[in-house]
Formats: structure tokens, C-alpha cells, sequence
């Protein structure tokens, strides 16, 4: 009676880590953010579908692979020995190689997960394509400077206008003074 | 060397007993769609369909048990519908780690490589009912490791496929790429094993 009980029993957990594994599975492959799990040793073990739709790989081509597949390896490894000594690092910059080669400017967010009295066992990583941003920082910049020759190029002309009226304005006075001497002279 | 299967091999297959989780039918499936699309999907069934069986790979359960004989054919099937000699097989073994809801699951688990290591014995029993797994070297210093499978599987195919398959889940606990790996029967003693070797590469 009491094996049934705990058999049941066990049954019941199982069933729940199972629910669990697929809510945490569904979750994992909902979130538009490009999301991947990579080992101690540095190794990929999972990636999201935003991750492999941002960089091109397929499951075959990045999982089992090292991180330096698509970050730079000298700064992989300075990401994976960070992590090894403190919890997360956000928001920083890395460049991101994609499978045709391309390099993504991006902010990335990485988190080290623990297990209970043994360690890291692993690294969540994130990121982030600031790629149309710094499309349109570059945009930005483009008209901010542009606009500033344009503003140069008024104040050029300002200048120039304003000191032919002003030049016009004395010759004009000139030509008075001149023409009341010339009639003074005429009267006389 | 392509694979063979005579119609004595696939009576004796169909009785073989035990059975295996649908997870590797989804493995296959992910694998025949994403090399070869459903033409290619097409043509395995119609390979299956020769031997006189049927695996309905979209409507396999992952977690539901099937035959063990199922994944032979479906191994079998494959390496006739592509003309896989055994290093495609093996090959094919390689990748299907990388997509296995299971093995992802089983890598995420645990600390330490050494620990991993000691445990993909586990691993096969979360696939397999038939069999049984011993680790019998288990040496990251020096980088090598062999596993024991007990058990007759009957065709090579199997064989083949899970040396890439073993390869690939110590080369993702490990860390480093596998620079030598070899499979050795022992038919006598009802059991076969797999050896894997790699370079210790300084990672810190």
C-alpha cells in the first residue's frame, strides 16, 4: 500500500517536472529576444529560434559548437572566465559574426546559472542587434552634420547680406548728402 | 560501404525486443526535413514501405515508447533514400544530439564534465528499454574516453550511427572537438565499445 502511495507519488513529480520542462521549453522558444545556453567549457548547448534566425546558423551548425562560433574567441573567453567569478554582466557591446559572415553591432546581457552547493554549471546569453539603431544613430549624425554646414552656409550669407545693406545704406546716404551740396551749389 | 538488409535481417529485426522513446523518430524527422525537405521525407517512408514498415515521424509522441526494431529501420531507411555510406551515417549520429530534446536536457543537468561523463549511462536509459551502457574510461586528463553498450542491436547501422551520436555528446561535455573515435565488437561477450580521444586544449 504504501509502495503504491509513493509510486504514485513519484509518478505525480515526474509529471510535474515534465509540465514544467515544457512551459520552461515553450517559453524559451516564444521570446523574440536571440537567447542561448552555453556550458562552463564554453560550448553552445541550446539556442533559441530569434537566436538562430538573427545570425543565419541552424541547430546543426552552432549547438555543440564553441562560443567563439559567433563571438570573437578572445573575447568569448574573457566573457565565459567573468561569469566563472561574478553573477551577470549587462548591457555590453560585442559584435556578433552571423553565419554569412556579417558582423551585428549588439548589447549583450549574460547570466551565469548556479547549482545549489556545486557551482556554475552554465551561462545564459542574450543579445540584442542594435544594428538598425546604430543605422539610425548614423542617420542621425549624417543630418545633425549636414545641418550644421547648411546653418554655416546662412550665417555666411547673413553676414554677406547684411554688409552690402549696410554699404548700400551709406552709399545711399552719400548720394543725399551729394545731391543736397549739388543743389545747394546750383541755388547759390 | 553502403548497408544491406536481406529479408531473413528484417524478420529477425522485427522480432527483436525492447523499445525506444519517440524523441529519436523527431530527431530523424528534423534531420531528413532539414537536409532534404519533404521530398526527401517522402522518400524515406517509401524506403521504410520496402521493408514492410511504417513510422509516422510527425505524429510521433517524444516521450511515448515505440519498437526498438523502428529505429534500425528508420536508420536503415534513411541511409537507402540518400545513399549514406557509414560515415554519413556516423555523421548523421553527430548532429542528432544537437536537436535531441533529451540530450539537452541531460547536458544542462550537471557541474562538472568528469560527472556528466559518468552519467551518459542514464542517458541511454532514458531512450532505450534494450541495453545498457558502462563507462569504463572516463579520463579528461588525458583526454580520452570509452563506454560500453551490452546488448545486440543486430545491424551495423546502429553502430555506426552512435559513434557519431557518443562523439558528439562527450565532445559538447568535454568541451573539445574529438580527434579520434572508434567502435570495437565483441560478440562473444554480448557487448561493443566505443573510444574517443581528443586533444587537451588550455582553456583558462
Amino acid at each position: 500500500m504504501v509502495n503504491k502511495k509513493e509510486k504514485d507519488k513519484t509518478e505525480t513529480l515526474l509529471e510535474d517536472i515534465s509540465m514544467l520542462e515544457q512551459y520552461i521549453q515553450d517559453l524559451f522558444e516564444f521570446t523574440p529576444l536571440p537567447l542561448c545556453f552555453i556550458n562552463p567549457k564554453g560550448m553552445i548547448l541550446e539556442a533559441n529560434p530569434a537566436f538562430l534566425e538573427e545570425t543565419g546558423y541552424s541547430e546543426y551548425d552552432i549547438i555543440g559548437k564553441e562560443l567563439s562560433v559567433f563571438i570573437d574567441e578572445e573575447i568569448a573567453m574573457k566573457i565565459i572566465r567573468e561569469l566563472l567569478e561574478k553573477d551577470n554582466i549587462e548591457d555590453r557591446e560585442v559584435a556578433i559574426k552571423t553565419k554569412e559572415g556579417d558582423i551585428l553591432p549588439a548589447t549583450f546581457f549574460a547570466k551565469s546559472r548556479k547549482i545549489k552547493d556545486e557551482g556554475v554549471n552554465g551561462i545564459f546569453l542574450s543579445f540584442f542587434n542594435l544594428t538598425e539603431i546604430k543605422k539610425k544613430e548614423n542617420e542621425i549624425k549624417k543630418s545633425k552634420k549636414e545641418l550644421e554646414k547648411k546653418m554655416e552656409e546662412m550665417e555666411k550669407f547673413n553676414r554677406l547680406t547684411i554688409g552690402r545693406e549696410l554699404k548700400m545704406t551709406e552709399l545711399k546716404d552719400k548720394v543725399e548728402k551729394l545731391q543736397k551740396e549739388l543743389e545747394k551749389y546750383k541755388n547759390s | 560501404m553502403n548497408y544491406n538488409i536481406t529479408e531473413e535481417e528484417i524478420k529477425r529485426l522485427q522480432e527483436l525486443k525492447g523499445e525506444v522513446r519517440g524523441v529519436v523518430f523527431k530527431t530523424d524527422h528534423h534531420f531528413i526535413i532539414n537536409k532534404n525537405g519533404e521530398d526527401g521525407l517522402k522518400k524515406v517512408k517509401d524506403e521504410l514501405k520496402k521493408m514492410g514498415v511504417s513510422i509516422d515521424y510527425e505524429e510521433v509522441s517524444q516521450m511515448g515508447y515505440y519498437p526498438i526494431s523502428l529505429r534500425i529501420f528508420s536508420l536503415l531507411a534513411i541511409s537507402r533514400a540518400f545513399n549514406y555510406n557509414r560515415e554519413d551515417v556516423s555523421k548523421m549520429g553527430k548532429n542528432a544530439p544537437r536537436v535531441s530534446f533529451l540530450v539537452k536536457f541531460f547536458t544542462k543537468y550537471f557541474m562538472s564534465s568528469e560527472k556528466t561523463l559518468e552519467k551518459v549511462g542514464e542517458l541511454w536509459e532514458k531512450h532505450y528499454t534494450k541495453g545498457r551502457i558502462e563507462m569504463i574510461v572516463v579520463d579528461e586528463e588525458n583526454g580520452k574516453t570509452a563506454l560500453r553498450l551490452h546488448g545486440d542491436f543486430l545491424h551495423p547501422i546502429f553502430y555506426d550511427y552512435l559513434l557519431g551520436y557518443f562523439s558528439s555528446i562527450i565532445s559538447m561535455v568535454v568541451g573539445q572537438k574529438i580527434d579520434k573515435e572508434k567502435v570495437e565488437h565483441f560478440p562473444e561477450e554480448g557487448y561493443h565499445e566505443f573510444y574517443m580521444e581528443w586533444n587537451i586544449k588550455n582553456n583558462s
